[in-house]
């Protein structure tokens, strides 16, 4: 079967290539987007503006051959594999407008053409009723835009393991493959695992109980683990993964779509949402936010969400309905907000159960002081500081702010920050050290000013 | 990332470049060349990213070349010192170490809040560590004005004929190419601030 026996309109499987110097058999990233995702039926980017907006928002990815095709897989997803099949692609991105219904199939699909689940990325494109066509559009792009840098850095060597959600099944939804109730649990790589037995941070990051530790390395119970993803952003070697939801590929995307939202602006995009998959169909395209899909938000450290801010965007915590999920999301938020006096955005007013992180600090848990020490992010006087929370973890990426915020004594290691973060890091200072504040030097400083 | 964090990080990745070459350092920035290659990005018009000039393997290379320029034994073909470079001093302080602008660096610093650290192993006026003042002073919400004296007063004067002599004597095109990007990035973080300056100076100012 040929790639252009597919449903009309043909895949165009050789035209367009953005960059075409993959070899047969190397790794490369084929993006299929539906013909109606824009409106009139047309692509919502043409080829050589996303071409041009790969180049510019994800210069990482275009060292991956990206070949870019339309069609409407979504009307015989059954029919996918024998697309992709013969091209050999192995990270696909697919943005489509019928996810909703579709996703399961396109997903077995895909399966079935051998695209392993840490090689897909489906992008739900559906849009916000009356939104602005322009907007739509632009959204669409940045979307793609910010999947292909995603899926470029995906880690496709984490195995697919799955777990049936304990509850009702239908009898119809067993003779379905690829069924709803089905999502992945996390997996060891052992090779990766640098703690053995010494480290117990996926343990105790793990809100389940589901990971104990032997001297061979941690052993999931993959009944109790639900794939919240709390283990995999609490691992510093890299050593727990999630099939889908690597954590470079969340890194890299999560800086894409903050890239294109500084640069639309705050009038075209409020922000980043970091959302839970369950709140993400809540966050339609055309509305204020660019989603970035998690697992859960028990996977989120304050860590990503500061090192966004840092970024220049502002960010939003969407959790669904479950109480792990969304008091994980109240306590970044609280996090967030006394880590620097600036509260975290309410997340977005449509979004589905979402719990909005609180607005301010709890009054009379501002804790002591900090003296002159400053928020990185947005420059204003600490009033409790990260350092009462958390910030040994951050030493170990970033030193500079470590140096700037961390006060060992009053942490008590509550694993609200990660370990691992290349969002952020400036190096360790090598000449010179801090001294004390005295009220001499800050006077001379800030009179001078 | 935001202008400022920029030019932290730009400020930050120049210091390390111009110190003594570490083998695991080296091998970290190689990592980081997405990061780099963002922080070349935002800084428009920029040469290339020297380190991607390099790899892992030619640290030896490195060390050897950045030893022969700039820390001997011998005479020594570009000083990586301020003092050496400055003339604006009586003619009997030419080419030597320790002059005025090292003591007052000394004092910028410390209105910092900072100071050299006891096993730091470099003067005060080495290129590397002016620029790690000055990525520090960039990176504290007060250390504006510290920053434009930094590079008004020090890196302004003396980078130019400092980076003509490194191009003209490297063996190396590591070096070659840093002394290109230094000037490129010093040129854009001092445009930054002027205009941020200028933008603080239209501000309406306190009432009386």
């Amino acid at each position: 079967m040929t790639a252009t026996s597919v449903s009309s309109p043909p895949i165009r499987a050789n035209a367009p290539l953005i960059r075409a110097n993959g070899q047969r058999g190397e790794p490369a990233i084929l993006v299929l987007l539906c013909t109606d995702v824009g409106d009139g039926g047309d692509c919502p980017v043409a080829p050589p503006d996303l071409a041009a907006a790969v180049r510019r928002d994800a210069p990482q990815a275009t060292s991956v051959p990206i070949a870019l095709g339309a069609a409407r897989v979504c009307a015989r997803p059954g029919r996918l594999a024998e697309v992709i099949g013969p091209l050999g692609a192995h990270r696909v991105v697919l943005g489509c407008r019928h996810l909703d219904e579709e996703r399961d199939a396109i997903t077995a699909s895909l399966r079935a053409a051998g695209v392993s689940l840490a090689g897909i990325r489906l992008v739900d494109l559906r849009p916000e009723r009356r939104a602005d066509p322009a907007r739509v559009a632009w959204q669409s792009a940045a979307r793609i835009v910010a999947a292909i840098a995603g899926i470029a850095h995906a880690d496709l060597d984490v195995p697919e393991r799955e777990h049936v959600v304990a509850g009702p099944l239908s009898r119809r939804s067993l003779f379905r493959p690829g069924s709803v109730g089905r999502r992945p649990v996390a997996s060891w790589l052992e090779g990766r695992c640098a703690g053995g037995a010494e480290c117990t941070a996926c343990v105790v990051a793990c809100p389940r109980g589901a990971l104990r530790c032997t001297p061979a390395g941690p052993v999931i119970d993959e009944a109790a683990c639900t794939g919240c993803g709390a283990c995999v952003s609490a691992c510093r070697a890299g050593a727990l993964a999630l099939a889908g939801y690597a954590l470079s590929r969340l890194e890299a995307e999560a800086m894409s779509l903050a890239a294109q939202a500084r640069q639309a602006g705050r009038d075209v995009v409020a922000g980043v949402a970091l959302a839970c998959a369950q709140a993400t169909p809540g966050l339609r395209v055309g509305g204020d936010w660019l989603p970035l899909e998690l697992p859960s938000l028990e996977m989120v450290t304050a860590e990503w969400v500061l090192a966004l801010r840092a970024a220049g965007v502002t960010v939003a915590l969407v959790p669904c309905g479950d109480e792990p999920c969304a008091g994980r999301g109240r306590e970044i938020g609280e996090l967030c907000a006394r880590f620097d006096g600036c509260p975290a955005e309410a997340p977005p007013a449509e979004a589905p159960p979402a719990e909005a992180p609180p607005a301010e600090s709890p009054p009379g848990d501002a804790g002591p002081d900090v003296g002159s020490r400053l928020c990185v992010s947005c420059g204003q006087p600490l009033a409790a500081g990260l350092a009462d929370v958390a910030a040994r973890r951050i030493a170990a990426s970033h030193p500079r702010i470590a140096a700037r915020l961390t006060d060992e004594d009053r942490c008590t290691d509550c694993l609200l920050t990660g370990a691992r973060s290349s969002m952020i890091a400036v190096r360790k200072p090598r000449y010179l050290v801090e001294t004390p504040p005295n009220a001499t030097n800050l006077r001379r400083v800030r009179g001078g000013g | 990332m935001t202008d400022r964090e920029t030019a932290v990080m730009a400020a930050d990745l120049i210091a390390h470049w111009w110190s003594r070459p570490v083998e695991d350092e080296v091998s970290t920035w190689i990592d980081a060349a997405p990061a780099v290659a963002a922080v070349c990005e935002r800084l428009a018009g920029s040469s290339p990213s020297p380190i991607l000039a390099c790899s892992l393997g030619q640290v030896p290379e490195l060390i050897d070349e950045y030893e022969r320029m700039f820390v001997g034994p011998g005479q020594l073909p570009c000083p990586p010192y301020e003092s050496f470079w400055r003339d604006d001093v009586p003619i009997d302080l030419w080419h030597s170490l320790m002059g005025p602008c090292t003591a007052d660096l000394r004092r910028l610093y410390r209105e910092l809040g900072v100071d050299m650290a006891a096993d730091a192993g470099e003067l005060p006026d080495h290129i590397a560590v002016e620029f790690e003042a000055l990525a520090y002073a960039l990176s504290r919400i007060d250390g504006s004005e510290v920053a434009a004296r930094l590079v008004n007063d020090h890196l302004g004067a003396w980078l130019p004929g400092f980076c003509k002599q490194v191009t003209s004597q490297a063996r190396h095109p590591f070096y070659a190419a840093l002394a290109a990007t230094t000037l490129d990035w010093l040129g854009r973080i001092r445009r930054d601030i002027d205009s941020a300056a200028a933008v603080e100076a239209a501000a309406p100012g306190p009432p009386g």
